[in-house]
């Protein structure tokens, strides 16, 4: 039943939109246009173009080329509603006649069903059979994903509702665009930014200041989500979902703890903007906020407490937790046309204030603690009763009072510099031009400390010289980590155009990480009224660092979609 | 030897004969309808590559004659101010429109040059400044309109969006507002589906000073921010359609940004949608719109056993009178098109035909665009308004129809739109 229940209402979306429409027409419901419908359902089959890693990081590990890995069904449905007319004829909205206040609302509902867990190979079946709850909250959503109503008058605006508010300049990785979560569950980095994007509960408003001097169409905006309404962060993957965080064994995954936001109003995501545009050329926008980061941040701690001088003799009470701590950041943006050469250029930074990071020194403290050593003989048993094996962790012995370790937490200056020309490649296409764009991404960790990680643990490393002479086997090494330097950068580049009067969409988005990382998503769509088909490849290759920890995750991706208006 | 009256003779008889094979007078009469069979008639009053496809069949003109007085479809306001701006403005050496007195950016209420000295050297410039003015004479307007991609096969995608024009200039209301920026019009592209690219928006602030270009803002859904744009892809394809943004009522580009010259003036056959004015209504707001009663355009793909091209329109009113043919040529390398040749009404400064060519001079586009006069019952207001366009890509035989004021696109003249919309703080009210 759980699995007929989401293809029925599916097939139910499906046949009332078809029998809604057979072209691709606006779908206005009333005489003067004001209220529309729009939908569209979309499946989208990804397959898996390189083998699992041996002990790397995706699950199941016996996932091989040609594997299904995702079989995402998705059914949305939006309507818009500008009560402008509305407004004049009934008596209950006299007050937005009476002050002049124009209103409209919008609503998007959401129906997501994952069809991998019930059809997908028996890996993922076993996936779901081993989280049976988790997996079937993560395969299937119902939402009303979007749903706001904008009031405005004269230079004022407000929008309040479930929405997405999107700031700065940068595409692909985000600086002042931290506001809203992203779900990276269902392909990550593979996936284009707004696909990602959670819409939150907020309040938000606009006031339009006007000409200040030289600086033209000056406004002033701030947002407030309250905590005890809406404090959700990033959803955390279940274990054994092919885009869950890097990790490689289920026995670290599974001892993490992650506890999310409460909802409390300490916990609000707030902040303000000013912007404006400065001569005819230039915008330009200082911003405050804060909000959360996308990744948990972990950190060991000992739930036991240890007299001075005295072992830890229950390795369990060895835990990691995931928190996450809200962070404000402060910064600004800037776009310049150049008229000489038709280029765009496009500015951003920002200062991450107390940056929650993974220092071995304080978030990995209880693993550092002195032990009273005991003998390889003793530890191959301990590893065998636990499943696991300390001297994974660097415990070769009984670890002596250890102390919980805390979040280490930085300021970090991020920014980035790009531009964006139109050009045109006439032997390549005749009619349309091609779309170029290119940003380089920095990052300084102030006050930076070495032993900074990225808490993934890069697979396929061992204690050196160490087997467990009880099983035979070599003991894995988890801690190796991926490190964090002083300074990192990345490039990327998107180049796109148009082909068949618009049709044929090709495009290729790449980013490079300095460490010796490519993210290569080329991909291409076709319309044909009023169906959509897209193929999208997506590989990385590389060291195992930033988006690299995701580098035995190859996919080739098609997707169809319907769409009504 | 022959003798001379047996030449004479047969001089005669070819005469008489010649006279005897039916023959197409050049020239027409409103009811004539203009085919394959009789393009002839047509063969000075259009330009060439219209012609073509009257003679291939493809295109079928219904001779027509205007009921009313095109010349004096203007508000009262813009009539007025258009004779008493006579000898009152100027351009200067960037083509910018100048005040004659002072030589200061003007702003002007009507047309600037109601009268132009045919041996004046900005003569096709002046023309072009008519012919913007005269879409700024009725105010700020919302434009609802569908854009369909026409092939030999019919139909195959639509995009709708609306248009809104705020101009500065051209109309009482617009001098009312404080303009530190100079601008001369602000204009909001909104695209309202399909669902895929709805959402999508294109903020212009065009200003009034000749050496300023355009400043572009684009709202791209999928980004979900407003992104400042290059004012170059102005001659890119619209969506991917045939048609640019600088095609829009023949031409919406900035007139300092082509060099122009006048070629000659002729009799021409220019397009209206109908005859007669459509109807226009006064809401209680104070704005004019256009209501279900103005004709229907029917295209050759909605016309049962249609031979022509599929985005031929069928039921045009083409009438003759004086046009202006005008050379423009892009000052920008990098625009799209070369030279192109524009057919100027010369009694409404309508941009009706346009040839396109390609940057080497070959001939690829072909730009058709037919107004439509809108008049009250009690003929107090009265303007011309732009109606159906196409553009026909030659090189690919495909066409763009696009479907502006009809009966289910009802535009809004003398709209009541707040300035703030224009900003870039209200630009957002139109985003996600």
């Amino acid at each position: 039943m759980n699995v007929l229940k989401p293809f029925v209402l599916g097939l139910c979306l499906a046949l009332l939109l078809v029998g809604l429409t057979s072209e691709a027409e606006a779908f206005p419901i009333d005489e003067n246009n004001t209220l529309s419908l729009g939908a569209k359902l979309q499946t989208r089959t990804t397959f898996r173009l390189q083998d699992a890693e041996k002990n790397g990081y995706t699950y199941p590990q016996d996932t091989k080329v040609g594997d299904l890995v995702q079989w995402r069904n998705l059914g949305v449905i939006e309507i818009n509603h500008d009560l402008e007319e509305l407004t004049q004829d009934l008596d209950i909205l006299w007050p937005f006649k009476k002050f002049e206040i124009q209103t409209k609302y919008r609503l998007v509902g959401r129906f997501m069903y994952e069809a991998l867990y019930d059809v997908g190979s028996d890996g993922f079946k076993a996936v779901r059979d081993d989280d049976e709850e988790n997996i079937d909250k993560f395969k299937q959503a119902y939402d009303l994903w979007e749903f706001y109503f904008d009031f405005s008058r004269g230079p004022w605006f407000l929008r309040i509702g479930r929405q997405i508010l999107a700031w700065g300049e940068t595409d692909i990785f985000r600086l002042l665009d931290g506001i809203n979560p992203l779900d990276n569950t269902f392909g990550g980095p593979f996936e284009d930014l707004d696909d990602r994007r959670i819409p939150l509960w907020m309040l938000r408003a606009s006031y339009n200041l006007g000409n200040l001097g030289p600086f033209y169409s000056s406004s002033i905006e701030g947002f407030w989500v309250p905590g005890n309404w809406d404090a959700k962060v990033a959803p955390w993957a279940p274990f054994g979902t092919p885009y869950m965080a890097p990790d490689p064994e289920k026995s670290v995954y599974g001892r993490l703890f992650v506890n999310q936001p409460a909802k409390e109003m300490s916990n609000s995501r707030w902040g303000g903007r000013l912007q404006w545009a400065f001569g005819t050329d230039m915008n330009c926008s200082v911003a405050h906020y804060q909000s959360f980061l996308d990744a948990g941040s972990p950190y060991f701690v000992v739930t036991e407490s240890v007299p001075a001088g005295r072992p830890l003799l229950d390795l369990s009470a060895l835990r990691a937790i995931v928190e996450y701590p809200s962070l404000q950041v402060t910064g600004g943006s800037m776009t310049y046309s150049e008229s000489m050469t038709n280029i765009v250029f496009r500015g951003e930074i920002a200062q991450f204030w107390d940056e929650p990071l993974f220092e071995i020194s304080q978030n990995g403290r209880p693993i550092l603690a002195d032990y009273i050593p005991l003998a390889p003989a003793v530890l191959d048993a301990i590893a065998v009763y636990a499943g696991e094996d300390p001297r994974s962790f660097g415990l070769y012995g009984l670890p002596l009072s250890p102390q919980s370790g805390n979040i280490a937490k930085r300021n970090i200056l991020r920014w980035m510099v790009g531009f964006d020309k139109m050009i045109w490649v006439r032997p390549l296409n005749r009619t349309s031009m091609f779309m170029t764009s290119f940003q380089y991404f920095g990052q300084w960790i102030q006050d930076y400390h070495d032993g900074t990680i990225l808490p993934a643990v890069i697979p396929d490393k061992f204690v050196p010289n160490t087997v467990n002479q009880i099983t035979g086997e070599p003991v894995p090494d988890y801690l190796q980590f991926p490190k964090v330097k002083e300074t990192e950068h990345i490039v990327t580049a998107l180049f796109n155009t148009n082909y068949l009067k618009g049709s044929l969409s090709p495009q290729m988005a790449l980013a490079y990480d300095l460490r010796g990382v490519w993210l290569l998503l080329p991909s291409i769509s076709y319309i044909r009224e009023p169906f959509r088909f897209g193929i999208q490849y997506a590989g990385v290759v590389g060291n195992y660092t930033s988006f690299g920890l995701v580098r035995d995750r190859d996919q080739i991706a098609f997707t169809f979609t319907y769409l009504l208006n | 030897m022959i003798p001379k009256f047996i030449i004479s003779i047969l001089i005669m008889t070819l005469f008489l004969t010649s006279s005897a094979i039916p023959r197409v007078s050049a020239d027409v009469s409103p009811g004539d309808v203009i085919d394959k069979s009789n393009w002839q008639k047509v063969e000075s009053l259009l330009p060439e590559e219209v012609l073509n496809w009257v003679k291939k069949g493809d295109f079928t003109l219904e001779i027509g004659k205007m009921e009313a007085n095109v010349a004096d479809f203007y508000p009262d306001h813009a009539k007025e101010a258009t004779q008493t701006n006579v000898g009152k403005y100027e351009l200067n050496e960037l083509n910018g429109l100048v005040e004659l007195a002072t030589g200061k950016l003007a702003t002007i209420i009507g047309l600037p040059f109601a009268q132009i000295d045919p041996d004046d050297p900005k003569f096709a410039e002046k023309v072009m400044y008519n012919q913007h003015y005269s879409s700024t004479v009725y105010g700020n307007c919302k434009l609802p309109s569908h854009l369909t991609w026409v092939s030999r096969s019919g139909p195959e995608r639509e995009v709708s969006f609306q248009w809104f024009s705020f101009p500065m200039v051209g109309w009482p209301g617009a001098l009312e507002l404080p303009n530190p920026q100079g601008i001369e019009k602000y204009s909001l592209l909104l695209v309202t589906g399909p669902f895929d690219v709805a959402g999508t928006a294109i903020l212009l602030w065009r200003y009034l000073a000749p050496e300023k270009q355009d400043s572009t803002f684009g709202y791209i859904p999928a980004i979900r921010r407003v992104r400042r744009m290059s004012p170059s892809n102005r001659s890119d394809a619209f969506v991917g359609s045939d048609a640019t943004v600088d095609d829009a009522n023949g031409y919406d580009g900035k007139i300092t940004d082509f060099q122009w010259k006048l070629l000659k003036k002729q009799e021409g056959l220019v397009p209206w949608l109908d005859s007669k004015p459509t109807r226009i209504t006064k809401n209680e707001k104070g704005e004019w719109k256009t209501t279900k009663d103005i004709k229907r355009l029917i295209w050759g793909y909605q016309k049962d056993g249609w031979q022509g091209a599929p985005w031929a329109p069928t039921n045009l009113v083409w009438v003759k009178g004086p046009v202006y043919v005008i050379q423009m040529t892009p000052k920008d390398p990098y625009y799209n098109y070369g030279v192109h040749y524009m057919w100027v009404d010369a009694r409404t400064y309508g941009c009706n035909l346009k040839i396109i060519n390609d940057r080497a001079g070959k001939y690829w586009k072909l730009f058709v665009k037919a107004d439509v006069l809108c008049e009250s019952d009690d003929k107090s207001m009265r303007f011309i308004s732009l109606g159906p366009q196409l553009v026909i890509d030659e090189k690919r035989d495909h066409a763009t129809v696009i479907e502006d004021v009809s009966q289910r696109n009802i535009w809004t003249f003398f709209a009541k739109m707040d300035v703030d919309q224009f900003t870039l703080a209200g630009f957002q009210k139109f985003c996600k």
